[in-house]
């Protein structure tokens, strides 16, 4: 048995959560078409070179994951009511709990890696050359920042139409 | 059903060989469409049973790939997307003569000049 490479795990893992976001009856059957697609964009003789076919198989599952979410609003299902299998797994945001807005915990996140950076260049006092880990981890802050800020936006974008249905 | 740029390229791919089975990453690249945008427009039409899918059926000589789910054009789907695209395009007709002459007041009998 041959190990799958990682972008297509990667792109497998996005379709699993994606379809946490369907109806229970639709999910196997729509994980295993997605997943088959997968096969079919990595060993796409039009594009060429492997580069190329991974960038396409994480575009597809990326807009998988959006395409589900239209199809589970279409299909009125809301991921936070459903319990077990698929949808916990899925529908769960991992250390955020209840009641506070997307984002926030990653903002947390980012602030605290910032002030990281921040000791990390007053302890590490630099010498001619560039503070590396300060600036690597003040890099990851700010992409974690910039994750905060999309999930902090989409959420409130998101709230409003979620509120009838309650 | 209402047409909009994107069903319309979708349709056309449909309607290139009606009889013809497609999955969802050849109808993707036939008709330049992301997949958050294809598999709900693919949804709605099955729901209004303009299309239909099937999975493949396991070949030993397939490569040992997972079976694919095909999508195709349904006989009323077919009728409708012929219709609409007839439709859209006597449209984009009018409204192009209409915009060659911009001046031009619209004639009351519907002729063109």
């Amino acid at each position: 048995m041959t190990r799958r490479p990682r972008v297509q795990r990667l792109a497998e893992h996005w379709i699993r959560r994606a379809c946490g976001r369907l109806p229970q009856d639709d999910r196997d059957e729509r994980n295993r078409e997605w997943t088959a697609e997968l096969q079919a964009i990595l060993a796409d003789p039009d594009l060429r070179g492997a580069a190329r076919r991974h960038v396409r198989a994480l575009r597809y599952a990326a807009g998988v994951r959006r395409g589900a979410r239209r199809l589970g609003r279409a299909a009125g299902w809301q991921p936070a009511a459903a319990s077990g299998g698929w949808a916990s797994r899925s529908a769960r945001r991992p250390l955020q709990p209840p009641g506070l807005p997307d984002g926030v915990v990653t903002g947390l996140a980012a602030a605290s890696m910032w002030l990281g950076a921040i000791v990390v260049a007053r302890l590490i006092p630099p010498h001619g050359t560039p503070d590396y880990p300060a600036l690597a981890i003040s890099a990851i802050a700010e992409a974690l920042g910039a994750v905060a800020a999309v999930r902090f936006i989409r959420w409130l974008r998101r709230k409003p139409p979620e509120a009838p249905l309650r | 059903m209402k047409l909009t740029g994107p069903l319309e390229r979708v349709l056309h791919v449909f309607l290139a060989d009606v009889s013809a089975h497609h999955y969802g990453y050849d109808l993707m690249k036939a008709a330049r469409l992301p997949s958050g945008t294809l598999y709900p427009m693919l949804a709605r039409l099955e729901d209004e049973g303009l299309v239909t899918s099937e999975w493949e059926s396991r070949q030993p000589g397939a490569g040992g790939r997972p079976p694919r789910k095909y999508y195709r054009l349904t006989g009323e789907g077919a009728r409708v997307a012929r219709l609409q695209l007839a439709q859209a395009d006597a449209a984009a007709r009018h409204a192009s003569r209409r915009s060659a002459w911009p001046g031009t007041p619209r004639p009351a009998d519907g002729s063109a000049r």
